[in-house]
C-alpha cells in the first residue's frame, strides 16, 4: 500500500507547494496542529459572496500533510463555504493520489481539510 | 549477544495458521526498544506458568495453589531487590514509571508551599514534568530546571545553583530518552541532600542498559518500567528507601490486601511493602518482571554493556554523514540506547514512513519530550533506539534505509 505513497507527483507538490503564503487581505484564519507528529496547518481565506475568493495557508510537517495542503486549498477556490463542508475524506485522498491509509496518516492528509471546515 | 534474537518469539519463522491473525517478524528490524522492547520466551513462560499452572490470587488463599502463586510473586520481588541492590521491603509494584511518578507528585507535594521549589531537568520525559507541573498550580511551589551543557549533558554547576534550602525534591532522569546521555546521578544527589531535598530518579531508560544501585546512586526514589527491560507492560517498580516508605510516604490507594486491620470508623495499615499495594495486582506482570530481571542479569552486564557500546560507537559512525545527530556523536561522551536524529527538509515522519516500508521501526515525533525539542530549536525528530538484539547487520539496513529516503526526496 505504502509503496506508492511517495509518488512522484505528490512529491513535485511538496516540493513546489501552491497558495503557500499569507494573503495581504484575509477575513477567517485557523491553524490547526496534528498532535502525534507536529504537523502544522494554518489556513487564511478571503470569502466574496460566501464564495473563497482568496485563499493561502502556512504550515509544516510531513510531505503528505503539506502536499495536502496545497491541493486541498487550490481544489476549494471559488467553492461556496455549503459545498465546502460537504467535502469528503475521499475526495481529498482522490486529489493527492492516494490509496487509503493508515489512521495515522490519514490524519496527515485531512489537516488541511479539517482546517478549512473549521475556519468556515 | 550472539544469536540472542533466536531467544526472542517475535523474530521467529512465522508459525502456521496464527490463532490471533498477528505472524512473526524473522526480517523486522526493530529500531524501537527505548519506547518497549521485546519479550524472550523466559518471560512469557514465566506468565504462562502462572495462568496454566498456579493462577490464583496471593496473599489470600490457604490452599496450595495460592501459596505457590505468593511464592512466585515473592520470589519476583526478592530478584528484583537484588537486580537493584535493594532490599525486598523496598519494591513497590505499580504499573509502570507514570504511575510511580504520579504517586510521589501526589504523594510528597501537599506539604510544599509558595516559598519551596522542586527541581527537574530541561530534558525530561512528559511523565516527570507533567505531573509537577499540575501539584504546582494546587500548592503553588515553582519549578526549576537544571540546564544542559553544550555537549547535551545535564550541567552540574546549574544544578548545584537551581537546589537552593528551598528546594524539597529532585527529580530527574538517569537516561534521556531523546539524547542517550547519562546524568550523574551520584553528584546530583549529593547536592540535593546537602540541602535535605528527596531526590527521584526516573530510570524508565537507564534500567535495560546499565545496572543500577540503589545504594551507589544514593537516591531516595527510583521508578521504571518493566515493558522497557524485556518484560511485560503493564507492570513497573517504584524503589523507595525504607525509612522514607516508614515515616514520610502515606498510603496512595485504600482498600483490600494493603490494610492490618479495619472498623466502621478508621483502618490499620498492613506491613512494607504490602501497605502500598492495595487491591490485587498484576501478578503475571510482577512474575514476568522478575523472569526479565534474571534473565537480563545472567546475560552479564559486562558483555550488555560491551554489546550496546559497541552497537552505539558503530551506529554514530555509519549515521553522521547521513543525518544530523541530535545531542552528542562523539566518542568521550557516553550515549546509551538512542539516537534521535533529523535529515534537512525531509520531515521524520516521511523518514519512518519510507523504513517502514522496508520492515525497519523506528519512532518519530517529539518522543514525550516536547519541552526538550522546543528547548533545543529543534521540530519533530526521527529516533532509532537499541537492545541486546539490535547488531550490525539491523544498523547497516537502516543506513541503506536513510539513503533511500534521501534518494526519494532529492
Ligand atoms: C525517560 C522516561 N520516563 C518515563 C517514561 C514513561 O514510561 P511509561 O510509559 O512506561 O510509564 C519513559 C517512556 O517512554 C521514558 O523514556
Amino acid at each position: 500500500m505504502s509503496g506508492t505513497l511517495y509518488h512522484e507527483a505528490l512529491l513535485e507538490i511538496y516540493k513546489h507547494p501552491l497558495n503557500k503564503q499569507v494573503p495581504s487581505d484575509f477575513s477567517i484564519q485557523h491553524k490547526e496542529i496534528n498532535s502525534t507528529c507536529g504537523d502544522e496547518v494554518e489556513i487564511f481565506i478571503k470569502l466574496e459572496n460566501d464564495r473563497v475568493a482568496t485563499i493561502g495557508w502556512q504550515g509544516s510537517g510531513c510531505a503528505i500533510s503539506q502536499a495536502s495542503a496545497s491541493l486541498t486549498t487550490d481544489a476549494v477556490k471559488g467553492k461556496t463555504a455549503a459545498v465546502i463542508k460537504t467535502l469528503t475524506p475521499e475526495s481529498v485522498l482522490h486529489l493527492l493520489g492516494l490509496p487509503k491509509l493508515n489512521p495515522t496518516r490519514l490524519r496527515c492528509a485531512l489537516l488541511a481539510l479539517e482546517a478549512l471546515k473549521k475556519a468556515l | 549477544m550472539q544469536n540472542i534474537k533466536k531467544q526472542f518469539p517475535i523474530f521467529s519463522r512465522p508459525e502456521a495458521g496464527s490463532r490471533y491473525g498477528g505472524t512473526n517478524h524473522p526480517n523486522m528490524i526493530y529500531l524501537d526498544s527505548a519506547a518497549t522492547t521485546q519479550t524472550p520466551s523466559v518471560v512469557i513462560d514465566a506468565m504462562n506458568d502462572y495462568y496454566t499452572k498456579t493462577r490464583s490470587n496471593v496473599h489470600r488463599g490457604i490452599y496450595d495453589l495460592s501459596e505457590q502463586a505468593t511464592a512466585a510473586y515473592e520470589a519476583a520481588r526478592a530478584s528484583i531487590a537484588k537486580f537493584l541492590n535493594a532490599e525486598r521491603e523496598e519494591i513497590i509494584f505499580t504499573s509502570g514509571t507514570t504511575h510511580g511518578l504520579n504517586l510521589l507528585a501526589y504523594s510528597l507535594t501537599p506539604k510544599l508551599s509558595h516559598r519551596d521549589n522542586v527541581v527537574l531537568t530541561r530534558l525530561e520525559h512528559h511523565a516527570n514534568l507533567v505531573p509537577w507541573q499540575q501539584m504546582a498550580k494546587h500548592y503553588g511551589f515553582t519549578i526549576r530546571y537544571i540546564e544542559l551543557t553544550p555537549e547535551d549533558e545535564l550541567d552540574l554547576a546549574s544544578a548545584e545553583k537551581v537546589i537552593d534550602a528551598n528546594t524539597k525534591i529532585v527529580s530527574f532522569a538517569l537516561v534521556s530518552n531523546v539524547l542517550g546521555t547519562v546524568a550523574q546521578a551520584k553528584k546530583i544527589s549529593e547536592f540535593a541532600h546537602a540541602r535535605r531535598a528527596l531526590t527521584i530518579v526516573d530510570a524508565a531508560q537507564a534500567v535495560a542498559h546499565l545496572p543500577i544501585d540503589v545504594e551507589n546512586l544514593d537516591c531516595d526514589f527510583l521508578v521504571f518500567s518493566g515493558h522497557k527491560l524485556y518484560g511485560p507492560t503493564g507492570i513497573g517498580v517504584l524503589y523507595s528507601k525504607k525509612a522514607l516508605l516508614e515515616e514520610s510516604l502515606e498510603p496512595f490507594f485504600f482498600g483490600g490486601d494493603m490494610i492490618k486491620s479495619v472498623s466502621y470508623t478508621d483502618a490499620t495499615w498492613a506491613e512494607l511493602p504490602e501497605r502500598f499495594e492495595a487491591g490485587t495486582q498484576n501478578i503475571s506482570g510482577v512474575i514476568g518482571l522478575g523472569a526479565a530481571v534474571e534473565w537480563l542479569a545472567s546475560l552479564g552486564w559486562d558483555k550488555i554493556v560491551a554489546h550496546e557500546r559497541e552497537m552505539m560507537a558503530y551506529a554514530l559512525d555509519k549515521l553522521k554523514n547521513e543525518v544530523t545527530i541530535i545531542g552528542p556523536a562523539i566518542g568521550h561522551i557516553h550515549r546509551v540506547g538512542v539516537i534521535a536524529f533529523t535529515i534537512p527538509s525531509i520531515h521524520p515522519h516521511d523518514i519512518a514512513e519510507i523504513l517502514n516500508q522496508d520492515n525497519i521501526c523506528i519512532r518519530v515525533g517529539f518522543h514525550c519530550a516536547e519541552p526538550l525539542h522546543r528547548h533545543l530549536g529543534a521540530g519533530p525528530t526521527a529516533r532509532a533506539s537499541f537492545g541486546v538484539y539490535t547488531t550490525k547487520e539491523d544498523i547497516d539496513k537502516l543506513v541503506k534505509g536513510i539513503e533511500k529516503v534521501k534518494k526519494i526526496f532529492a
